[in-house]
């Protein structure tokens, strides 16, 4: 048997399964955020949200709605950049991007999935932006309304007034298409049968954990700056994150324990992992444990002191957010082809 | 219908790349960059003084159910009438899910540089005009006009015997159903049209012969 690390994908395509993740979770949790809080008690039970608070809540409309709209706006636009930025990546990285009108040909390729899920996800997610954004523009078109800028805001705040008659169901289909967006890109990887590393049920499952986890933790990024905005939602998030840390840990555990006997070329893998500090110490370590024991604080301590809480919480969305990003890089890198000869 | 397959002898290799330079030619692949569409692999089995030299020539394999053609979004990779797996250039992106997908190794990124090296050092006309993920194809064009692949042509020891396996005369058809040739990695389910004499991971010269 001969054994040999893949060199066909490299850090192009780490940063587009680390974007398109993030990118995918971010359109996701902004749906979740605005028309799904009765499902935050079932999601992350930890999060303090009982069911009949969150019926409270959301009986009450519009008035909890609009606090939200920050939030949403924030976190949908951002999702649709990273999904962009993403896929740019992934076009630098083919060889021949001017035959990628030919992408749609064959449903049983995972990348007709995702390109379908990006499209539209792309497409709605932008669609939900723009709907969401209208009081903005119309606040910024009132304030210039003598400067060369004011045309174009107009134009968007009345493109932007029509288009939030379907604000709802663009949210829906972005969050949906979102969570498919996040879901495939660990299909993609799996679907290696000589890598045998990658060739796992667990990595889907351990890819799109993660990604959730990187978009609740660039939430909590997010809210620590428009925090004035919001009230209450940090928790929940922070909450909804430390079940996905959890999670993912066990996840890797699993996926750990099946490797260690796994065969030759898997040994390979873990073994390389090992021998990288960045894998353990950054991944592991500063990715998942360190934000897991802060966000664990922060979250049942919070009464405390909330300047600290706040420091404590960008430190762990960036920790989460880097930790994402070096699970996939070394994720990628140890992937070895186990030849028959 | 015809289903073009590949017997290779491994106790008759030896390694003298023969094969690996006719297809060089016959189908211009980047040489001065390491790229084959067949290579031979060469494995030292045991220890002093009981050692063994093994050559096991690789090549596409022709899967029946070809991960890399499963993989590919554009429909680039595609099964011929006559069994053989092939790249339309045109349509392929060039995205490397193909090569990450084939157990057997056997395709590699034709990158657009190559095509003008290759173009100074094969001439104008040669069979690669648009960068994309490059493999073996049983050399069709020449087949397809009666005559042998490149590589079982010029091996001189003919290692590789070349045929249809749904002819039961041919001696592919034979050594297949007689189960002296066997498939690399059968467990993937793949079936692979190449076969092989003895185990590619075992010097041949102790237990085969």
């Amino acid at each position: 048997m001969t054994l040999e690390f893949q060199t066909i994908w490299g850090e192009l395509i780490v940063i587009y399964l680390f974007l398109g993740g993030l990118g995918g979770a971010c359109l996701s949790l902004a749906s979740i955020a605005v028309y799904s809080k009765r499902m935050l008690p079932i999601i992350a039970p930890w999060s303090g949200v009982t069911l009949s608070a969150a019926a409270e809540t959301e009986a009450e409309g519009e008035t909890e709605s609009q606090p939200n709209r920050a939030f949403t706006l924030t976190m949908s636009l951002s999702g649709v950049v990273f999904l962009a930025v993403g896929t740019l990546m992934l076009m630098f990285d083919l060889l021949q991007p001017e035959a990628i009108i030919y992408l749609l040909s064959n449903p049983s390729s995972w990348i007709f999935w995702g390109t379908l899920f990006i499209g539209l996800t792309l497409v709605f997610g932008a669609l939900y932006g723009w709907a969401q954004a209208e009081p903005f523009f119309q606040r910024w078109s009132e304030r210039s309304s003598t400067g060369g800028l004011s045309k174009p805001l107009r134009l968007l705040t009345f493109v932007g007034g029509k288009l939030q008659r379907g604000e709802r169901l663009f949210g829906l289909l972005a969050g949906w298409f979102g969570f498919g967006t996040a879901f495939y890109t660990g299909f993609l990887v799996s679907m290696a049968p000589s890598i045998p590393f990658w060739h796992t049920p667990t990595l889907p499952l351990l890819f799109l954990v993660s990604a959730f986890s990187t978009g609740a933790a660039y939430a909590l990024v997010v809210l620590v700056f428009i925090r004035h905005r919001q009230e209450g939602l940090e928790q929940r998030i922070e909450g909804f994150d430390v079940g996905l840390i959890l999670f993912e840990v066990l996840l890797l555990l699993a996926y750990f324990n099946f490797a260690s006997m796994g065969s030759l070329g898997v040994q390979a893998s873990i073994n390389y992992l090992m021998s990288q500090p960045g894998f353990w110490f950054g991944a592991l370590v500063l990715g998942l444990l360190v934000p897991l024991a802060l966000e664990f604080w922060t979250l049942f301590r919070h009464e405390r002191s909330p300047r600290l809480n706040t420091v404590l919480s960008l430190l762990s969305g960036v920790l989460v957010l880097v930790g994402g990003y070096l699970l996939r890089h070394y994720v990628v890198y140890a992937g070895v082809f186990e030849f028959p000869w | 219908m015809t289903r073009y397959a590949m017997v290779i002898d491994l106790r008759t290799c030896v390694g003298c790349e023969g094969c690996v330079a006719a297809c060089t030619m016959e189908n211009h692949t980047p040489f001065w960059h390491n790229r084959f569409r067949t290579h031979i692999e060469e494995q030292v089995t045991g220890r002093y003084p009981n050692v063994g030299r093994q050559f096991v020539p690789r090549l596409c394999m022709h899967c029946e159910q070809p991960p890399c053609q499963d993989v590919c979004p554009t429909g680039a990779t595609y099964t011929t009438k006559e069994g053989v797996v092939k790249v339309d250039q045109d349509r392929c992106i060039g995205c490397g899910y193909c090569i990450i997908a084939c157990p057997y190794g056997a395709r590699y990124p034709y990158e657009r540089d190559y095509i003008k090296e290759a173009k100074a050092t094969f001439g104008e006309d040669i069979a690669h005009q648009k960068p994309h993920s490059d493999k073996c194809d049983f050399c069709l064009h020449r087949v397809r006009q009666g005559m042998l692949p490149a590589c079982v042509d010029t091996c001189p020891l003919q290692a590789r015997i070349f045929g249809d396996l749904d002819d039961p005369n041919s001696e592919v058809a034979k050594l297949v159903s007689a189960g002296k040739a066997k498939p690399l990695r059968p467990e993937l389910g793949t079936a692979p049209k190449v076969f092989y004499i003895g185990d590619p991971q075992s010097y041949v010269g102790k237990d085969q012969q």
